[in-house]
């Protein structure tokens, strides 16, 4: 079977678009999660999303629009709890969800055919639809980091400072949460609730490795997020391996790699030096 | 001469614990107001009620209409996150940002700024290096240009001696020096010692806050802020050192 027959299927056309535009929202969102410490609080978010899906089967209506709003309520419980407290309360939330998701499930009468993909991603299975509401949502959360985008470095840097230059910090926090919610139900398509995280920080920690400018890691993040996603997507097909645990891994090897072609390349200096 | 800052019978707690108890300061025009107090005395409280970080329990804060946004802060060295992949000149460039231009791009005048202020604390060879990768003297400088580059009137100090080699001390306060012919500076440190050449005046800060005239500072007073035995080295100029205990 050639590329050209591949690329002819409806169904990997709307993959290989989900796939880049998952790809620019890890690479705008990612860099802020990763630098700013919010990995836990992604986590939590992601799997909360279980918790409005299970709610959304059990009512019969879209999945999405049930994730969507248990995450967007998350993120506006979690960017209103105090520091002290928040590991604490973002844990509990996680579970709760969870909890909230599997009981939903089990109480909705026949068999949820899509649960898996949204437990472990699909991006095989994304109808045409579903990729203009990933366009939507890509735009949602790209355009407020264009026009924000130092006052969302100052927060990340330095809160302190930020407070003492009178920026909005609580606000501008607030709205960085929500973006990754929103993040977070856009990439949950993809890799699914359980693999989102890593698809935030995988293409992240590969770019630091590369690079020490935050721009520019944002910017190789979105290269490197396109070569997990297209790559996983065409090993999962050739394969027949579920997509989202495919892009995964790949990024996994991909880190070691680079991790390792680092360390080499530095001893290899070192011992050019001596 | 009018005060720049007036600090009248301010009390500030955390919770129900108050950290500062009727505190009066003054702060005139090209003052060197070193503020100094134990740890957890409430040094860096006081500034970030100067700063409107916090608001107090008690007492008011008056900043003269002219300084009103025109007041610099450099945090403690050890305050941002390591973490974030920043060079020398982006950092500084950051001072640039306030609560009024936080969207956007940053001005061409933002970056010739920048690049002077870099020129002037001798960093413009290394603007494009990463933060981490400066020395503690350098990283303290760039903090302080960081402060700068929004041309403030007062300039507000958390131990800017703190976590810096011997040599990069004395750089580092013959440089404070030169700002302050034209700017009020107010530092805050646990250690004294290497500004006893440059400070007007002193404020002992434990809950309380005790104002001095430079060299009237002594050995009583210290011992009752700091709580333990204190014992003054004099120099042959009037210099002030706490010694070792």
């Amino acid at each position: 079977m050639t590329v050209e027959n591949i690329l002819s299927y409806e169904f990997m056309q709307n993959a290989i678009l989900t796939g880049i535009m998952a790809s620019i929202i890890c690479g705008v969102i990612g860099p802020f999660i990763v630098t700013k410490r919010m990995v836990f609080i992604s986590g939590g978010l992601s799997h909360t999303a279980l918790g409005g899906l299970g709610i959304a089967y059990w009512l019969g209506v879209k999945p999405l629009y049930g994730a969507t709003a248990f995450v967007l309520i998350s993120a506006g419980i979690i960017g209103n709890l105090k520091e002290k407290i928040s590991d604490l309360f973002i844990g509990i939330l996680w579970a709760v969800g969870v909890a909230i998701g599997i009981i939903f499930i089990h109480m909705t009468p026949g068999y949820a055919p899509d649960l898996m993909a949204f437990l472990f991603g699909n991006i095989l299975m994304i109808p045409r639809a579903d990729v203009i509401i990933t366009f939507i949502l890509v735009l949602i959360v790209t355009l407020p980091v264009f026009i924000f985008y130092r006052g969302f470095v100052s927060i990340a840097l330095d809160e302190e400072y930020a407070r003492a230059r009178k920026l909005p910090v609580r606000a501008l926090n607030m709205g960085l949460i929500i973006l990754i919610a929103l993040s977070i139900v856009t990439l949950i398509q993809v890799v699914g609730i359980i693999l989102v995280i890593a698809l935030l920080t995988i293409p992240v920690a590969v770019a630091s490795e590369i690079s020490l400018s935050f721009k520019r890691i944002m910017l190789l993040s979105i290269g490197f997020g396109i070569v997990l996603c297209l790559s996983g997507l065409f090993i999962s097909y050739l394969l027949e391996l579920p997509s989202g645990a495919s892009i995964i891994l790949i990024g996994g090897i991909l880190l070691i790699l680079v991790k390792g072609a680092k360390r080499l390349s530095s001893h290899h200096r070192t011992i050019v030096s001596k | 001469m009018e005060h720049l800052i007036e600090i009248t019978d301010v009390s500030f707690g955390y919770e129900d614990i108050p950290v500062l108890e009727n505190v009066s300061l003054n702060i005139f025009e090209k003052d060197f107001v070193l503020v100094i107090g134990p740890n957890g005395g409430g040094k860096t409280t006081l500034l970030k009620l100067i700063l409107g970080i916090i608001k107090p329990w008690m007492g008011s804060i008056r900043i003269h209409r002219d300084v009103v946004g025109r007041v610099g802060y450099v945090p403690q060295f050890a305050s941002f996150n390591r973490n974030f992949p920043i060079s020398a000149f982006e950092m500084v460039l950051t001072g640039c940002i306030n609560a009024q231009n936080y969207f956007g791009k940053y001005k061409k005048d933002d970056i010739e700024k920048t690049n002077r202020i870099l020129e002037k604390v001798n960093l413009y060879a290394r603007r494009n290096e990463n933060i981490n990768d400066l020395s503690g003297g350098q990283i303290q400088k760039v903090l302080i240009a960081r402060a700068l580059v929004s041309e403030p009137l007062v300039l507000l100090l958390d131990e800017p001696t703190a976590s810096i080699d011997i040599t990069s001390k004395t750089s580092l306060l013959d440089f404070l020096n030169e700002l302050n012919e034209k700017m009020t500076i107010v530092a805050v440190t646990h250690d004294p010692t290497p500004f006893a050449l440059t400070y007007r005046h002193i404020a002992c800060l434990n809950k309380n806050l005790y104002f001095h005239e430079k060299g009237e500072l002594d050995a009583h007073i210290l011992e009752y802020v700091y709580g333990c035995p204190v014992e003054l080295l004099g120099h042959g100029v009037p210099h002030t050192l706490l010694k070792k205990h």
